[in-house]
């Protein structure tokens, strides 16, 4: 898929950019700090958000930029040749399209899991109380082409329901819109997701036996220029403080 | 008349030419990179795909059909701005070119908060009659119509006072009512500029996104337009992806190639 | 079919005050300098313009009042534009069918109606062609027929013959004269040209600042105007000054006497530059007018060649080529003018 007239066109559009050095993964800041480039998928918004706070903390010359985006996008950056230091999908389908462009240094390692639960709105209009009722209901998931929706296809499809979605959204983001603004009855999005949502919607938990696993997976990306720091952004996710954040979010281990 | 205008007042000097140059360039490389990355040995194959066929399809109608209701609200609309005054016209003329500025999601949001089942609009629909908007071929008309009925009123509003109000005079001392003038008097003569307006209302129609995605969603047949179809083929065959880019992109020359100057004048005006 | 119209428009520029009865076939010709309030007139006859006080009635039916503005195309007022503003995308034909369709007359009969006006103005073979492959002459031509095949109750013409060149313009004025002549209704023609104003009306309003200053007859206006506007149109010199026994003094100190040795109190005195003598020193003998001036400007007038001369008044003189070589005048010359005082016209101001 990935060809080299690829590479050399990305390279040609890049030009004016590189003009500008904000732009460029290997630059400083303008205080001098050194600037760590990670991309991770949107589901990590929250915890790589207090994972960046503490590891600025330990390293006051580092800047650490999270890039948030769904997992295909971001590997198709890397792939593109986006400047990045660390990249963390929420499945392993996407990294291996950077593995297999020979783009990550290592092989990805699984740092955490997450499973899937219906939401509502608050008062639950549609009285939602098993995947079976979602067949009668308006209720919306991801589009298939994202992590979100393969697994959300995946548990339909375990769960024998002839339920039919009235949309597939983006990203999860737009399914928990949907949702909280009382536009669907339902939808079916991340634990992590439901978690951060809080009061917003409510919550029916999915069987264990039909529900999906998204594994997330973490590698240091074959051109960055800051591959100890790198590592050592990989190693803080997988201490037990990094492990104690996603736990606390909903993520399972790995 | 560039050849003898060279002739007459000298070259182009460089301090022009070049910004001009790179300002082109600008626009003309990322679109020259569909072309030179796009699956030429496939593209036959991933634009017959069905979801590609349906894609298309959505948009032509949905386009179609939102041009036509920009173009029968938009008018009279127009009119009413190029030709009466009355307090907080002003206002009323910001607020026609807010979705110009305004981002098509934030369009998208404020659609669902009025049109939405909880909307404030939307509600009351619901209840009485049972109508949802949202998720329905109908939502990414109105999605379209917010975003591209400025490009139409601007245009025709244009094109109205370009013709002038003095044309309007002489009917009227020849006996002719108001509507009767504007309908054989101000519209003709403003024809270039509604055809302007409405191909362009068009061409932003058929590339609006945001709006629709956030207010209308995203299912096969139902609201996946090009451009909905183009972001999440991105996500698992970009091939595809630029395959219907490709598509809209060619789409858009030929309209753009085919709004001759003299059409376009009507909004320099 | 009479015209009973007092009004007050009031501008920021310029206020505009109009005082005018006219009677049914009559041509009244409205002139005076630009902002004389020629345009608001028209415009507030026709309805274009709402008037801030009085009256405009036609045939008795109030169209402007204190309550009451009857919208444009209720008023049955044709309306002749400078630049005849032809519908451009309309045929010559269907610009004049125009009226009649407004008014509900069926299509053919419009049409009809239309190639008739056309012929009778002279334009009938370029019935089918669009305002932009009209010349001027024809554009207006047609621009009258179609105001004339409304049926109006009432013509107003804003400089019909302005936008054409010398003899286009002569050959519409005649023509137009037999129209308006033939037209029931009053007629309203603003003129810049005193030949229009001469040739078609029967009486002419003079406008100044938004005032009515005179009204007469062409002849009389001719002879004896009251504005510097229209003593250069029909091409006289004309001062204003303190009468007493004829003789007329102006505010600059400068007398003139005149063939009217009753006259006492505020005049004006008018004299044709033809009339006044040019000398390069004091002339001899006893003429009664003699002013020492600097020449200001020389150039051709007609066969003549007109001067003008900057004394206690300025003046304009008519010499024949001849005797311009003769006393070597240019610009800067110092010259002595003399006129007869039988040759000068003074009336009450």
């Amino acid at each position: 898929m990935v060809n080299p007239t690829h590479r050399r066109l990305a390279a040609a559009v890049a030009v004016p950019f590189l003009l500008a050095p904000t732009l460029s993964g290997c630059a400083s800041d303008s205080h001098g700090r050194t600037k760590l480039t990670v991309l991770a998928a949107a589901s990590l918004t929250e915890t790589f958000g207090q994972l960046e706070q503490s590891f600025e903390k330990d390293h006051p010359a580092v800047d650490v930029v999270v890039s948030f985006g769904s997992s295909s996008a971001l590997a198709e950056q890397v792939n593109q040749g986006s400047p990045a230091d660390v990249i963390a999908t929420a499945d392993d389908k996407s990294i291996g399209l950077v593995a297999d462009d020979g783009n990550l240094s290592g092989d990805p390692t699984g740092f955490a899991a997450n499973t899937l639960v219906v939401v509502t709105p608050p008062d639950n209009p549609a009285d939602i109380s098993s995947l079976d009722d979602l067949a009668a209901a308006d209720f919306v998931v991801c589009d298939p082409s994202v992590p979100c929706g393969s697994a959300a296809q995946t548990i339909l499809d375990n769960a024998g329901t002839a339920a039919t979605p009235k949309s597939l959204e983006a990203d999860v983001k737009a399914v928990l819109t949907k949702v909280s603004l009382g536009e669907a009855d339902a939808g079916i999005v991340y634990v992590t997701d439901a978690e951060a949502a809080g009061d917003e919607v409510m919550t029916v938990d999915i069987p264990a036996d039909v529900n999906a696993v998204n594994a997330y997976f973490i590698a240091v990306v074959k051109d960055s220029g800051h591959a100890d720091l790198s590592d050592e952004w990989v190693s803080l996710v997988m201490s037990p403080a990094g492990q104690g954040v996603l736990a606390e979010a909903g993520f399972g281990a790995p | 008349m560039s050849s003898s205008a060279v002739r007459t007042r000298g070259r182009a000097p460089l301090g022009l030419t070049l910004p001009a140059a790179t300002a082109l360039a600008f626009l003309v490389i990322p679109v020259a990179a569909v072309l030179i990355r796009a699956p030429w040995g496939t593209l036959v194959d991933d634009l017959s795909a069905p979801e590609a066929r349906d894609a298309l399809r959505l948009s032509l109608v949905t386009t179609v059909t939102s041009t036509v209701v920009c173009v029968a609200f938009g008018i009279p609309l127009a009119w009413l701005l190029a030709r009466t005054s009355f307090r907080g016209r002003s206002l009323v003329r910001a607020m026609v070119t807010l979705p110009l500025v305004l981002p098509p999601v934030v369009g998208g949001v404020a659609l669902l908060l009025a049109f939405g089942r909880n909307g404030i609009l939307g509600k009351p629909l619901d209840d009485a009659f049972g109508i949802s908007l949202p998720f329905t071929t109908a939502a990414v008309v109105m999605a379209q119509v917010f975003v591209a009925l400025p490009f139409l009123v601007i245009s025709v509003e244009g094109a109205f006072r370009a013709s002038g109000e003095r044309y309007d005079e002489a009917a009227a001392t020849l006996g002719a009512s108001r509507w009767s003038t504007f309908r054989r008097v101000t519209l003709p003569l403003a024809f270039p500029g509604v055809v302007a307006g409405a191909v362009l209302c068009w061409a932003r129609a058929l590339g609006e996104f945001g709006a629709t995605i956030t207010f209308a969603g995203n299912f096969p047949g139902t609201t996946r337009t090009m451009p909905t179809q183009v972001y999440l083929a991105l996500q698992d065959d970009p091939d595809s992806a630029i395959a219907l880019s490709l598509v809209l992109i060619v789409v858009s020359v030929v309209v753009l190639a085919l709004l001759r100057e003299r059409w376009l004048s009507g909004l320099s005006t | 079919m009479s015209l009973d119209a007092h009004f007050v428009v009031r501008r920021p520029a310029h206020t505009t005050t109009v005082d005018l009865d006219a009677g049914p076939g009559e041509i009244v010709g409205l002139i005076g300098p630009n902002g004389a309030g020629k345009s608001t007139t028209l415009r507030a006859l026709a309805g274009l313009l709402a008037v801030d006080s009085g009256e405009i009635a036609l045939d008795g039916r109030l169209l402007s009042g204190s309550d009451v503005h009857v919208p444009t195309h209720e008023r049955g007022v044709g309306f002749v534009f400078q630049d005849h503003l032809l519908f451009p995308h309309l045929t010559a034909l269907d610009n004049v069918a125009f009226g009649g369709r407004s008014r509900g007359t069926p299509r053919a009969e419009s049409r009809s109606r239309a190639a008739e006006w056309l012929t009778r103005l002279g334009v009938g073979g370029l019935a089918n062609r669009k305002p932009r492959e009209l010349s001027g002459g024809q554009a207006q031509r047609v621009a009258i027929a179609r105001a004339l095949a409304s049926e109006p109750r009432m013509l107003l013409l804003d400089e019909p013959t302005a936008s054409l060149d010398a003899s286009g313009a002569m050959t519409l004025r005649t023509q137009l004269r037999e129209h308006l002549r033939a037209f029931a209704g009053v007629s309203i023609v603003v003129t810049h040209t005193a030949l229009d104003a001469m040739v078609m009306t029967d009486r002419i309003i003079v406008l100044d600042a938004g005032d009515i200053v005179q009204i007469g007859t062409p002849t009389q206006v001719a002879a004896r105007p009251r504005t510097q506007h229209v003593a250069a149109l029909v091409g006289l010199n004309l001062v204003r000054g303190a009468a007493r026994a004829g003789a007329i003094t102006l505010p600059s100190g400068m007398t003139i006497v005149s063939s009217n040795g009753q006259l006492t109190g505020p005049a004006f005195a008018t004299f044709s530059p033809a009339t006044v003598s040019l000398y390069t020193s004091r002339p001899q003998g006893s003429p009664r007018n003699v002013w020492e001036g600097r020449v200001t400007s020389v150039a051709p007038h007609g066969d003549a060649v007109r001067v003008q001369v900057e004394s206690q008044a300025r003046l304009l003189v008519d010499i024949t080529p001849a005797a311009l070589a003769a006393l070597g005048l240019r610009s800067g010359s110092l010259v002595w003018a003399t006129v007869k005082a039988t040759e000068v016209t003074a009336y009450p101001a």
